[in-house]
């Protein structure tokens, strides 16, 4: 018993931290996952044929061939027990949690009849070809009350766009807003992507697992993707028998923010479903030295899912998701000119300031509805193949208040409504040794509408964008190396009606088509146990997203007028990558990445010569324009642990970003910065009566953020802050008390209540970041007890 | 093949829906804009009014506005009257009769390079601090300069700024800053 416990461990823990990524090409839904693997006897070495070999979740059986393989697909994202039985021979389990495409090297070893182990000694196949940057469920939780993009930013290469602590959009490898596009539950998420001060309308507690994808499998998204996307999805029902019941609360001193998520599902006789609710509230926050006026957030999100298997052969999901937040902008960021700007510079304190905390909420604030209904259908033509229709209709309400003339602070000064429709189709097939294919087109309809409420001329017009695309990958597994290519083609009809900006008023129409389209080339290599590289070359098109070719107006967030340029070409990239990762024994571990992005008419706002003159005085004018760019970037992580208790992490992530032509650095990049974390875990195993405390982890955390160095005075209204470091720490405990898992935690952030500025918050202008942040947490599982619905921990 | 022939089917019915184009959209009425500022300078003892002009039929951006200075006599008192205009409603809306149903909310200011000039108050709000709209403005010896009128909104009032200052330590938001070119003979 006490063998068999510790190899599920060691099982566990390879499979987990090897996890792959070319599932989230395949499938959002997580029922058509592959968990293949050798068998191999272990004295000899030779493969075994015809070991029997089932998975619990779905009872199938296969038999291994003559070189020891086997593949079951169609498996859902669940834990579940891998039975092996060979003639003659006990039966012996391991438990494995597929969250991917999992591919295992399995060693039986005879060693008297009755003891018989299973051993994975390695993975042989190399599954992914980028890194594995990705958050799991545990890692979701702990960040109850953040935005997604401050859950992402634990991952090397990934940083945040902030405008104020709870407007945060994600930026990978210096991409954001029109080049990454977010994707959620397999649809992309629509909504005004391109504002630098609007945050993506998604909860992501409502997500099991959050993932940056590369390489080829990003192009079966729809949208003007760059070769990364963030893949947001929730986990499927699939076969979880019965029922479960979680729900997590969080309490942050800093702004009083409360976060509850709860969620319940169930499953039976071929149906499931879930429901899941979230609630935030927070008021004012607090820098080092004051409180940041109107900084408070509300969010009230909730979701459904149905999932019905009508036939072994059809499978059907229907998923609903709302979520609506009422989002605080700093008062004292809300300024008339730049005249004004420049004050808010020279202040100790902003402007507004109160001595108090407060929950209430006014101008400047924003009001983000987002509805999604999906319904995705699997059809199983036979074990390889299987087709997938999807259905989507989305609903983006975006209201944005400022402070105004004539008590109008309570009509939007931008109210934007954009109705979105995917249809899309999807072929899989799989051949045995390792090739794959995939093929599928999807049509998505953009309809984006401003309100006239508003009294405003519209910042970006309305307009109804049609979009068909076709894409097709390609996987190969030769030995221990693996190929993937992935092509594109989408297809864009844009109608645009724009209003005139001189007298008399007038409708001005765009017709835009546009061709797209990318090409992603990708290669990994497993030397041996300690060493795989990989490399990834593409070639992309982006079309010129509506803002960059139409906006007009005022940007009241920094005082300057914003112009598009209807005449804009789309923007080619080539991009490459190489990555190389080692691990020495068990303990220790180092990925590298390099990669270059090299741009052919990079659209960027470009500071124009001659100010315009209005009644508010002059503005600064920053129009769209072209050039040829280029980014470079590393990133490195280095793991070091001791298999017992320690872990050591230190990440450090560089980019560097130019303009080729004005020989000028590219502005808003993410500075260069250093993370580094130390835990010490312990398994205590105490027990009070029916209270066990299995596990006990403290973590000290630290990171050093460097100044934007590579950046001219004249590029910015003021110069990048100086570079910091925040110090964290935090305790959690897991345990069980009767039905009931439980977790809990404490996490300090900014622990020593340090004053900085951050150079991609936008809040920086005018207010210090957040001082120290202290967050208590709760989290419970219910569960009926069963060897199938153990604990993801 | 069947799978395929029908897959390629669907792609083609996808691929061939017909374009289309966004309805006209609603074009907004702009009430909130400021198309035109009077500032009218009215000798006391009697005589030709002055009046400094701005003026921006389409608001901001579009086509540049036409700002008009003007020339003051010499050591002469004027009361000055600021009118806002938005010429975009019809009828023209006085915005400065919305600034006076605000004016707790609101200030002018009226920095200048003109030294040998001084201006001053001439209203107050509710709560007893000066608004500016009404103004006495007092010239001395000859000169020429920049005056400028700066329109502060929810500025913290009380602190009993001078009215040439620029307003900016007052915080809030600039609603109006327009500078012309005013001589004194």
């Amino acid at each position: 018993m006490f063998r068999s416990s510790k190899i599920q461990l060691l099982l566990m823990l390879l499979v987990v931290g090897a996890m792959g990524s070319l599932e989230s090409s395949l499938h959002a839904q997580g029922c058509s996952f592959r968990l293949s693997g050798h068998v191999f006897d272990g004295s000899t070495d030779q493969p075994l044929e015809a070991v029997t070999v089932q998975w619990s979740p779905t009872d199938q059986i296969v038999l291994t061939d003559e070189q020891g393989y086997f593949e079951l697909t169609g498996c859902c994202r669940s834990n579940g027990t891998l039975a092996l039985s060979f003639v003659g021979y006990a039966l012996e389990r391991c438990e494995i949690e597929v969250t991917k495409d999992t591919s295992l090297r399995l060693t039986l070893t005879r060693t008297a009849v009755e003891i018989q182990t299973i051993t994975v000694e390695q993975l042989i196949y190399a599954e992914r070809v980028a890194a594995d940057r990705a958050l799991d469920e545990s890692e979701i939780v702990v960040r109850t009350g953040q935005p997604l993009a401050a859950m992402l930013e634990q991952l090397a290469g990934v940083s945040q766009i902030q405008h104020g602590a709870h407007i945060a959009k994600p930026v990978v490898h210096g991409l954001y807003g029109n080049r990454l596009t977010l994707i959620n539950n397999g649809i992309g998420q629509s909504g005004q992507q391109w504002g630098n001060d609007h945050g993506p309308a998604i909860d992501p507690l409502g997500a099991d697992h959050i993932q940056i994808l590369e390489g080829a499998a990003s192009v079966a998204y729809p949208s003007a993707n760059l070769g990364r996307l963030v893949l947001v999805e929730p986990a499927a029902i699939g076969d979880a028998k019965d029922w479960l019941a979680k729900g997590t609360y969080t309490l942050n001193t800093n702004g009083w923010g409360h976060g509850l998520h709860v969620a319940a599902q169930h499953a039976r006789n071929g149906w499931g479903w879930r429901l899941g609710g979230t609630f935030q509230k927070a008021g004012d926050q607090r820098a080092p030295n004051y409180w940041l006026r109107n900084t408070g957030q509300q969010v009230v999100s909730a979701s459904f899912q149905l999932e019905r298997q009508w036939s072994p052969k059809w499978q059907s999901t229907l998923y609903a998701s709302t979520y609506n937040a009422e989002l605080g902008i700093l008062r004292g960021a809300h300024v008339g000119n730049v005249t004004d700007l420049t004050a808010a510079f020279d202040r100790a304190e902003p402007f507004f300031t109160e001595p108090n905390f407060s929950y209430g909420m006014e101008a400047p604030r924003q009001l983000v509805h987002h509805h999604l209904i999906k319904l995705e259908t699997n059809q199983q033509l036979s074990d390889q193949q299987q087709l997938t229709y999807t259905l989507a209709a989305q609903l983006n309400d975006r209201q944005e208040f400022d402070v105004r003339r004539g008590g109008r602070s309570t009509r939007p000064a931008m109210s934007l409504l954009q109705f979105t429709y995917d249809v899309g189709v999807r072929y899989d097939q799989r051949w045995t040794k390792g090739t794959e294919l995939q093929l599928g087109t999807q049509t998505t309809l953009i309809d984006n509408t401003n309100n006239p409420e508003t009294g405003i001329l519209p910042f970006i017009p309305d307009h109804l964008t049609l979009r068909t695309g076709l894409f097709g990958i390609l996987y190969q597994q030769w030995g221990r190396s693996r190929w993937e290519l992935g092509l594109r083609y989408d297809y864009w009809n844009q109608s645009v009606a724009t209003i005139s900006r001189d007298l008399p008023r007038r409708i001005v129409r765009y017709q835009n088509n546009w061709h797209a389209g990318q090409a992603t080339l990708g290669w990994t290599q497993r030397l041996n146990q300690a060493w795989r590289l990989w490399g990834m070359a593409s070639y992309s098109v982006r079309p010129p997203a509506i803002n960059e070719m139409y906006s007009q107006g005022l940007h009241q967030g920094v005082s300057s007028i914003e112009e598009g340029d209807p005449d804009l070409k789309p923007e080619q990239v080539g991009q490459g990558q190489f990555g190389v990762e080692v691990k020495w024994g068990e303990w220790c571990t180092l990925e590298a990445l390099g990669y270059g992005q090299w741009y052919n008419g990079y659209i960027y706002l470009q500071p124009q010569p001659r100010p315009k003159l209005t009644i508010r005085g002059a503005f600064p004018v920053f129009r769209h324009e072209q050039t040829d760019a280029r980014l470079l970037g590393t990133d490195v992580t280095f793991r070091l642990e001791d298999r017992r208790n320690w872990i050591y992490k230190a990440t450090y992530s560089y980019l560097r970003g130019d303009d080729l032509i004005q020989d000028l650095p590219l502005v808003f990049l993410p500075p260069n910065r250093l993370t580094q974390e130390l835990a010490y875990q312990a398994a205590p195993n105490w027990t009070w009566g029916k209270l066990d405390v299995s596990r006990i982890t403290l973590r000290l955390t630290h990171q050093y953020t460097w100044r934007q160095y590579h950046l001219e005075p004249e590029q910015d209204f003021l110069a990048p802050p100086e570079g910091y470091h925040l110090f964290g720490a935090a305790v959690e405990g897991e345990g069980q008390l009767g039905r009931w898992q439980w977790r809990w935690w404490c996490r300090a952030d900014n622990l020593l209540n340090t004053t900085y500025r951050d150079y991609l918050n936008r809040q920086r202008y005018f207010a210090d970041a957040l001082g120290t942040q202290v967050t208590i947490g709760l989290h419970v599982l219910l569960q009926p007890l069963g060897e199938d619905l153990l604990i993801r921990s | 093949m069947k799978h395929i022939l029908i897959a390629g089917l669907v792609m083609a019915l996808l691929l061939s829906f017909p374009s289309c184009q966004q309805e006209d959209p609603v074009i907004p009425n702009e009430e909130e804009v400021i198309t035109k500022l009077v500032y009218t300078l009215t000798p006391q003892g009697g005589g030709t009014a002055v009046m400094l002009t701005f003026s921006d039929p389409d608001g901001e951006g579009g086509n540049a506005p036409v700002i008009t200075g003007g020339t003051l006599q010499a050591n002469t008192t004027y009361d000055g009257v600021i009118t806002l205009f938005n010429e975009q409603e019809t009828p023209v809306e006085n915005v400065h009769e919305e600034i006076l149903d605000e004016d707790e909310e609101h200030q002018f200011f009226f920095p200048n390079t003109l030294a040998n000039t001084t201006i001053a108050y001439a209203d107050q709000d509710a709560d007893g601090n000066p608004v500016g709209l009404q103004s006495t403005l007092t010239t001395g010896a000859a000169e020429t300069g920049d005056f400028t009128i700066v329109l502060k909104h929810e500025p913290t009032k009380g602190t009993q700024l001078a009215p040439d200052n620029d307003g900016s330590s007052a915080g809030g938001s600039t609603d109006i800053e327009v500078t012309f070119n005013v001589s004194v003979q």
